[in-house]
């Protein structure tokens, strides 16, 4: 174990780092609401771009591919990374370009449904979005807490209060500029290390043609298979149909989409995928290495255990640093999504009802928002839920909603209550047949790939099947979302 | 379908080489706008 005084040190030099950061962002920005929550149209496409690769890259972009190709072997080149390669190019992809130029104002998915659905399915989304984005902090700062306390010994509660501590402050200070500006010093520091600490694990193990002899040999017969029965049901297909709409429904995607000049969705999605997929890629090599020489130890704790076996000291700290700007550009974007949700979709219209406000008292607002649910996020991680609970939870709960919406976006005539109710059925199916049976709680009815598949088609089948019987009249995308002012309805 | 030696190697050394490179690229097209930025207000 590594010296836990190290490890506290670099926890507080990486805070005091962001902390600068995020004060020169916010000297760039305006001293209004929507400039604190948007930063609409005013970040640069590397800027942006390098923030969203980060958002993308969470610990289990490394954890869980390597896990996957350690128990699976070559199939792991590509399993974790298809499903966000189909989400951005067949749904973000078109989804994005067609909602900026309708909706130019707006800067929310919950936003966007209020308009297009009605106040009842914009709660639903507002609420799960708020549910989203505060347990996928939870699951961060849970993860922040185990891997300093696994690298460090330090105790799991000082690793969660000091992580949430570093981020709540420096989203306080800047609001989304931080939140980016941090995520391009973090995106920086990940890929350079894991530029070094990647090949330089290869090289040790031996080179590509010795480690695909100890795949050839190893404990898993089919490991040199690039598809098997047991890996396409088992990873391919849970994987696709859980992670279909990583792209569209989380809120700090559409927050960076919207803080892109505009025209350059495109190429920010399309730039973001490309990026993106090799980073599992080679992370899974790291699961191979694993498999070829043998490790005994828990598949979740593959990567960072054939990096320290192999690099020694210097690949632990490597791995601490990779972890620490890995997990916490995650959960800055998350808090700032949360505090934006909660503001924008709850405070603003149920709570203010609209009424003006001082441009100052409304930052100072949702600065509050900010330090109060950092403490929340805090309190819920010294619980020390399983990753892999909420994991499966957050994800199924958002499943249904991913139908109701893409089908808003491109169907003038759409049944509404025939959306709504696809998206509460579609949620009990996923609740039923994915997470529940997915956390070990109760006996799987069906495999669970077709737990989520059957929930997909709920969701999906139920609008479709009332639009056809009883179409809506056409709505009128421009003339609707027109009438929306920047930064609120 | 078994993955053969040579296109293990083949994709191994594809993949390091589009992940670093493409990265570094971005990682270089940030800093550029970094300084740039900072150069025009100061």
């Amino acid at each position: 174990m590594l010296n836990s005084f190290i490890g506290y040190a670099m926890m507080i030099i990486f805070g005091l780092i962001m902390v600068a950061v995020a004060t020169y962002m916010k000297r760039k920005g305006k001293n209004n609401l929507d400039d604190f929550l948007s930063a609409r149209e005013s970040m640069s496409l590397p800027v942006t771009m390098s923030s969203l690769v980060v958002v993308w890259v969470w610990s289990s972009s490394l954890m869980g591919a390597a896990e996957g190709a350690f128990k699976f072997g070559v199939a792991g080149f590509y399993m974790y990374g298809v499903s966000v390669l189909l989400s951005s190019i067949l749904i973000a992809w078109p989804i994005f370009k067609r909602v900026r130029k309708i909706a130019p104002s707006i800067s929310t998915l919950p936003e966007f449904m209020k308009i297009r659905l009605g106040t009842r399915t914009h709660l639903i989304f507002a609420i799960v979005g708020i549910l989203q984005s505060f347990f996928w902090a939870v699951l961060q700062i849970t993860a922040i807490g185990l891997v300093m306390n696994v690298l460090f010994g330090i105790p799991h509660a000082a690793a969660v209060i000091i992580g949430a501590l570093i981020v709540t402050i420096y989203v306080a200070i800047g609001g989304l500029r931080a939140s980016i500006g941090t995520d391009v010093v973090q995106f920086c520091m990940l890929l350079i290390l894991l530029a070094i600490v990647i090949p330089v694990t290869l090289w040790v193990a031996g080179g590509p043609a010795e480690i695909y002899q100890g795949l050839a040999h190893s404990s898993v017969k089919t490991a040199t298979m690039l598809y098997t029965k047991e890996s396409v049901t088992g990873w391919l297909l849970v994987s696709i149909l859980s992670f279909i709409n990583y792209a569209i429904i989380d809120q700090s995607v559409w927050q960076r989409v919207y803080a892109s000049k505009r025209g350059t969705e495109s190429k920010l999605i399309l730039g973001t995928t490309l990026l993106w997929l090799p980073i599992p890629a080679v992370a899974g090599l790291i699961g191979m290495i694993g498999l070829a020489k043998g490790f005994q130890v828990n598949p979740s704790e593959i990567f960072p255990a054939v990096v320290g076996e192999l690099l020694g000291t210097w690949g632990a700290y490597a791995m601490a640093i990779i972890m620490i700007a890995t997990i916490l550009s995650t959960t800055d974007s998350c808090l700032n999504a949360l505090s934006t949700l909660i503001v924008r979709e709850i405070y603003l219209p149920y709570i203010r009802k609209n009424k003006p406000m001082d441009p100052n008292k409304e930052i100072k607002v949702a600065r509050i928002v900010v330090i109060v649910c950092g403490l929340g996020i805090a309190l819920f991680s010294l619980a020390q839920f399983s990753i892999l609970y909420l994991n499966y939870a957050v994800g199924a709960l958002t499943l249904a909603m991913t139908w109701p919406f893409v089908l808003s976006v491109f169907m003038k005539n759409l049944n509404k209550n025939a959306a709504f109710w696809g998206l509460i059925i579609g949620t009990v199916s996923a609740l039923i047949l994915a997470v529940l049976p997915g956390a070990g709680l109760i006996e799987p009815i069906v495999p669970l790939w077709i737990g989520y598949l059957i929930s997909h088609i709920i969701a999906a089948g139920i609008p479709l099947l009332g639009t056809l019987f009883a179409p809506d009249h056409e709505f009128q995308y421009q003339a609707a979302f027109s009438k929306v002012s920047k930064g609120g309805i | 379908m078994v993955l053969s030696e040579s296109g293990f190697v083949f994709v191994t050394y594809t993949l390091l080489t589009w992940f670093i490179v493409s990265n570094l690229t971005l990682v270089f097209f940030c800093f550029k706008d970094w300084v740039l930025g900072f150069l025009k207000r100061t």
